[in-house]
């Protein structure tokens, strides 16, 4: 059989299960067997229906047999409509008082349409029934169920109009004014046309408004003004508010930050410059990413399979990012030492990159056909989920090095525990400070905090990434002072309380929102 | 290579340059409501994928049925698994719901069924594994607190005192315990924590600063 037969033959499959498992699920379904209509017309157009909810037993009764004796004496008011009732539990006997003399009582069990009975009961209502609906439960145990609440007349409800500003909300910037023409003021009727609303007036609780301007109380004014569009409508006058916010166009709070990476990217671009002019920089000795060498050496010396995991974050976390970059590095060399590379991936869009990225190194490496993209698969969005299938793929492969890095949450723990109970070398990095002790407890060799996203660099040592981690350093650096100038601050402020206000000035200046 | 290389760093450019000129900019600006609208297009796409990912999972794991895989038993068991909880949560909703003997309905069989299955069957399954961590971290610690060289002491010393502040025994033995604790944690360790706080953020906005500016293209496959 070929295979786009097996795919109909299943598509038709499918569709028969779910059409069945429907079907089915009727059986189950408890509605239909419970459920008894009594309706009851004294007049013509004074008509009280009873809808009494049975149990199983009694509905499934012959049609002959006449209904269950229950006392159900709903009062009801003079009014010219229709009343139902829903009683459940055992039905007694049903009294109905109408202005008419006789009044038909229909009893059906909706699962079979022949267990319907037709009472005649005497119906002396002294006014018709109104438009109304009672729905009392009566305990199934109660002999006698309470009778029916009275159903009050309900008053016929006032259709609502909605009213609405477009926009609601208007944003100008300090020391200009706001055009009001372009607000728009309309209404929705009940029956869903929109109308235009003309505006009478307008108010505001701080400035001054016109007709079509509304103007700050001063040119520095920064915050909210709430106005009020005074308008009338079917001959009653009424208000809609709406804001306008003066602010600038841009957050000023968050203007540190814009300054700071502008100098940080000035600084590292100026650094890339230099390096790539032939400066040499030098870069101290992280143990972690030496050993990865000797990592992937051992795995190829016992024949077993290399692991590397780049956390649960998807491309969007910078830390991932940074755990392709030496994925990269790592696919390199296995694909040198002809290793095989176990790639498990968290999500979707880290697998395809992975999967790119390892080609690519295989191809540069000189080994295309040693390429497996079945060894970087896709497992799980689901953390503990994932730890699991990665778990399993440990202790089926027994992997001689795992990589974890990247970033990694409470799973941590368990796959270097795991990692260390097959006997792997295991070589960690992640910048989730809550997962660090757990990576150096528990991993041979760990990158913390910055170190994994200075990896790419003293791999590969090439101008631009030495640049950018001399960048990062200065930054640092600058960190640093700024950081020893707010100790000395503070603690001069607590000698001299006359320095508080210096301190206060420094602090407002790196405050963010 | 426009497309493969060119393109794709392009739109990373002019993508991140928005992304952070829509950071600074003001609620109401025309880039901030372009911002915003960007992170609704960005769910749009989501959800759209997402149809595409359940396409492709039934594919890939039906051929691997069909070519008498040795995983069959487990993408037969995935297959069914996700149709029976895609049919409750689409039928019956996938928050529970009181449902009303008096009043039954004919989509009550659906109902609850979707959050019955996360309730008693995920849950425990994510609890059963997260529950390893409590063994984990005894082993770990075992191995990480031997007093094998002068730091792995302080690290021994500390640990224990950190652990009797924390516990009410240690408080009762002598209740200086509870402060030491307090000490450690909130001024020598909050200043580690944050000195790898800031050297990570110095690091994770130069690598976004390479990204952006395409001095970073591994991420691409290849250099």
């Amino acid at each position: 059989m070929s295979f786009q037969v097996k795919l109909k033959a299943l598509t038709i499959a499918l569709l028969v299960s779910i059409s069945s498992f429907f079907l089915l699920s009727s059986a189950f379904c408890p509605i239909f067997a419970q459920t008894a209509e009594i309706s009851a017309q004294p007049q013509a157009a004074q008509t009280a229906e009873v809808t009494v909810t049975a149990p199983a037993a009694e509905a499934a009764a012959p049609a002959s047999q006449p209904v269950p004796p229950a006392e159900v004496k709903p009062e009801i008011p003079a009014a010219p409509a229709e009343a139902k009732i829903e009683i459940t539990g055992e039905l007694k006997s049903i009294e109905i008082q109408a202005p008419a003399q006789t009044a038909e009582i229909t009893a059906t069990a909706t699962v079979q349409p022949a267990q319907t009975a037709e009472v005649a009961a005497p119906a002396v209502t002294p006014a018709p029934a109104p438009a109304a609906e009672v729905k009392p439960e009566t305990p199934a145990a109660a002999p006698a169920p309470a009778p029916a609440p009275a159903s009050k007349p309900a008053a016929p409800a006032k259709k609502a109009v909605k009213f609405t500003a477009t926009p609601d909300t208007l944003f100008i910037t300090p020391g200009s004014t706001c055009d009001l023409s372009k607000v728009k003021l309309e209404v929705k009727t009940p029956e869903g046309e929109i109308k235009p609303v003309s505006v009478d007036s307008w108010s505001a609780d701080t400035g001054s408004v016109n007709m079509t301007t509304y103007t700050p109380p001063t040119a520095a004014f920064k915050g909210t003004a709430a106005l009020l569009a005074n308008y009338t409508y079917a001959g009653e006058t009424l208000k809609t508010e709406l804001e306008i916010k003066v602010r600038k166009p841009y957050i000023e709070e968050r203007l540190i930050v814009l300054y700071m990476a502008l100098i940080l990217a000035i600084i590292i671009l100026l650094s890339i410059n230099k390096a790539t002019g032939g400066k040499n920089y030098f870069i101290r000795r992280i143990g972690g990413l030496n050993a990865i060498d000797e990592a992937i050496g051992r795995s190829t010396e016992m024949g077993k399979p290399v692991l590397y995991l780049t956390g649960l974050s998807d491309m969007s976390s910078i830390s991932t990012i940074a755990s392709i970059s030496i994925l990269s590095y790592v696919a390199t060399k296995t694909a040198e030492y002809e290793t095989s590379l176990l790639v498990p991936c968290c999500r979707s869009l880290v697998m395809n990159t992975a999967r790119e990225v390892v080609k690519e190194s295989y191809l540069e490496a000189g080994k295309p056909d040693a390429y497996n993209a079945e060894n970087i698969k896709y497992i799980t969005d689901d953390q503990f989920g994932f730890v699991s299938g990665v778990d399993g793929i440990m202790l089926r492969e027994k992997p001689a090095a795992n990589f974890y890095l990247g970033h990694f949450m409470a799973e941590s723990l368990i796959y270097a525990e795991t990692g260390n109970s097959i006997g792997a070398i295991q070589i960690a990095g992640t910048s989730e400070f809550s997962q660090i002790p757990f990576f150096v407890a528990a991993c041979d060799y760990c990158l913390i905090g910055e170190e994994l996203f200075a990896a790419s660099a003293y791999l590969s040592r090439k101008p631009k990434d030495v640049g950018t981690l001399r960048g990062q350093d200065i930054a640092k650096l600058a960190i640093m002072v700024i950081v020893i100038i707010g100790v000395v601050l503070e603690t001069v402020s607590v000698i001299n309380p006359g320095m508080a206000s210096s301190l206060g000035l420094y602090k407002s200046f790196f405050q963010t929102k | 290579m426009f497309l493969r290389k060119t393109l794709p760093l392009l739109i990373c450019f002019f993508c991140g340059v928005f992304a952070i000129v829509g950071f600074f900019s003001a609620e109401g600006t025309a880039i901030n409501t372009y911002y915003e609208k960007l992170a609704k297009w960005n769910s749009i796409i989501a959800a759209f994928a997402m149809l595409l990912g359940v396409g492709n999972l039934i594919r890939v794991n039906f051929i691997k049925i069909t070519r008498n895989h040795h995983d069959k038993i487990y993408c037969a068991i995935l297959i069914a698994s996700l149709l029976i909880t895609a049919t409750f949560g689409i039928l019956g909703g996938v928050y529970p719901t009181k449902i009303d003997p008096a009043n039954p309905q004919l989509m009550d069989f659906f109902k609850n069924k979707c959050a019955y299955i996360f309730e008693y069957m995920m849950k425990p399954m994510q609890s059963t594994m997260f529950s390893l961590l409590a063994f984990f971290v005894a082993s770990a610690a075992f191995r990480a607190f031997r007093a094998k060289s002068f730091e792995a002491t302080i690290l021994l010393v500390t640990a224990f005192i950190v652990m009797l502040g924390r516990v009410p025994i240690g408080t009762s033995i002598w209740p200086g315990f509870a402060g030491i604790s307090e000490w450690i944690l909130s001024t020598v360790n909050m200043a580690g924590s944050r000195a790898i706080t800031l050297g990570a953020a110095v690091g994770a906005t130069a690598a976004c600063l390479k990204i952006i500016l395409g001095l970073e293209t591994r991420y691409l496959g290849g250099e």
